[in-house]
């Protein structure tokens, strides 16, 4: 990579770190951004600079959420916002990109909440480095009646979802798992919308 | 290019890598333990339907690269799937408790067919008759001894007295000397751990069983309780690490 000038060398190396984009992809991008006019270029810059700090998690649910700087650091998302939404329904899943996931099969009207992670016995990630007491706080404050797992068909989102019923259940509450069409080891955010559609609609009691 | 291997396997473990690949180490019948990259497996599952799954037995196709140590792995057919097993928490631990300690006995391509059989063995009853301390010790036993650790449990380590033949006196396992030491044998030493009569007892007959685990019932809880938490530490020491799953399973240890 030296026989490139120093900054077209610094960019390649840094769009290396993106998945699935290899140096050749890397020296092709770089060399198109070199060709495209200044403010196309300054607009992608800026639209990556601002990412980290538009974005943050919602204080409710943990899903991402616009910072709104007009309140002041009050950190709340479009899903919790929504009057029209379903308050009695929590779909717990693992990460802030299946919210999207479940989102796009339309069959889902009702909150979230994201655990980030799962319990990984074999990584040694027990409940307490997940957001599960938050979700415990949220289920008994506020007429939850269904709490729906919506963790990966893996053995940690299998044990994340056994877990989060034998604390969850005792609360009188209903708690249910996402039906078995998708395949083990599968994920919830390279599903289809409609296969993640009829696993939601054809959800079981644990 | 070397061809390929076809054996069969069980899945320790899997964890992402990068985008849309897996790296992924089997236990294999033919060639001892087998880590090595699955490309695609995170995104299309086409080519890996339902079998990279940890505790999963499976018909393994891969091959040896040169120059790599990670094997390529060409395809990967479910043969059973031990469903009970991610039903039940405490079977969820004990299983990657199975699974870990394997990991971390032996070396890749260290064939043993007998860990092989062994291993199916553990996780097939797991399955059909759920977990027990008894069939835990008796698993962390044999896959000791099958992997070259087994703990000398009959005498002292030092000077050769028996357990059985002396009534008196406090016993001690030593994890540098991979066995017991007598109360004279194990002063001053700081790295024991007091073992009863009755632990003793039980890790004698476990020791002896083949195959399968004998009778629970003679056996009390609390023998084989410090005969795994003995275990436990001898296989971390042996290993070199704490075991990542040893919380988990301490939680759920029993059904
Ligand atoms: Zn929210
Ligand atoms: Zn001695």
């Amino acid at each position: 990579m030296s026989s490139y000038p120093a900054p077209l060398e610094r960019l390649i190396r840094e769009l290396c770190k993106l998945p699935g984009i290899g140096e050749k992809t890397a020296a092709r991008l770089a060399f198109f951004m070199l060709k495209e006019n200044a403010d196309d270029v300054m607009a992608l810059a800026d639209s990556i600079g601002k990412l980290k700090q538009a974005l943050g998690l919602c204080r409710t649910c943990f899903g991402l959420c616009e910072i709104d700087s007009r309140r002041d650091g009050e950190l709340s998302c479009r899903v919790c916002e929504d009057p029209r939404r379903e308050r009695e329904k929590i779909c717990v899943v693992e990460e802030p990109s299946d919210v999207m996931a479940v989102e796009k099969s339309l069959e889902y009207k009702g909150l979230y909440h994201v655990l980030h992670g799962t319990i990984s016995p074999l990584d040694g990630v027990g409940p307490d480095a997940l957001k599960i007491r938050e979700l415990l706080e949220r289920v008994r404050n506020a007429g939850v009646h269904e709490i729906i797992v919506a963790t990966n068909p893996t053995v940690e989102g299998e044990a994340t979802a056994l877990y989060l019923s034998k604390v969850i259940k005792p609360l009188g509450i209903r708690v249910t798992r996402i039906a078995r069409g998708l395949p083990m080891g599968g994920d919830i955010e390279y599903t289809d919308a409609v296969t993640l559609g009829k696993a939601l609609e054809g959800r079981r009691e644990i | 290019m070397p061809s390929f291997v076809v054996t069969p396997a069980v899945v320790l473990r899997s964890r992402p890598y990068g985008e849309s690949d897996k790296i992924v180490s089997f236990f294999t019948e033919l060639h001892g333990k087998v880590t090595g990259i699955a490309k695609g497996a995170k995104r299309s599952r086409r080519r890996f339907v339902n079998s990279l799954e940890p505790f999963s037995l499976v018909r393994l196709r891969f091959q040896e690269r040169a120059n790599a140590s990670l094997a390529f792995i060409h395809a990967c057919d479910l043969v059973r799937v031990f469903k009970s097993l991610t039903a039940h928490l405490d079977r969820i631990a004990h299983a990657s408790y199975f699974m870990e300690i394997t990991d971390g006995l032996v070396g890749e391509r260290d064939e043993n067919r007998a860990i092989f059989t062994h291993l199916t063995n553990g996780l097939s009853r797991l399955d059909e008759h759920g977990s027990s301390l008894l069939s835990l010790t008796f698993f962390e036993l044999k896959l000791l001894a099958l992997a070259g650790y087994q703990p000398h449990l009959g005498q002292c380590r030092r000077c050769g007295m028996g357990w059985r033949e002396h009534r008196s006196g406090a016993w001690r396992f030593s994890l540098r000397d991979g066995g017991i030491l007598c109360e004279g044998c194990a002063a001053f030493r700081k790295e024991v751990l007091p073992l009863s009569r009755g632990a003793l007892g039980a890790i004698a007959a476990l020791q002896q069983a083949r195959g399968v685990p004998p009778d629970g019932d003679s056996f009390p809880l609390e023998a084989l309780g410090e005969s795994h938490l003995a275990l436990l530490r001898f296989l971390q020491f042996q290993i070199g690490r704490e075991l990542k799953s040893a919380p988990f399973l301490e939680a759920y240890l029993l059904p």
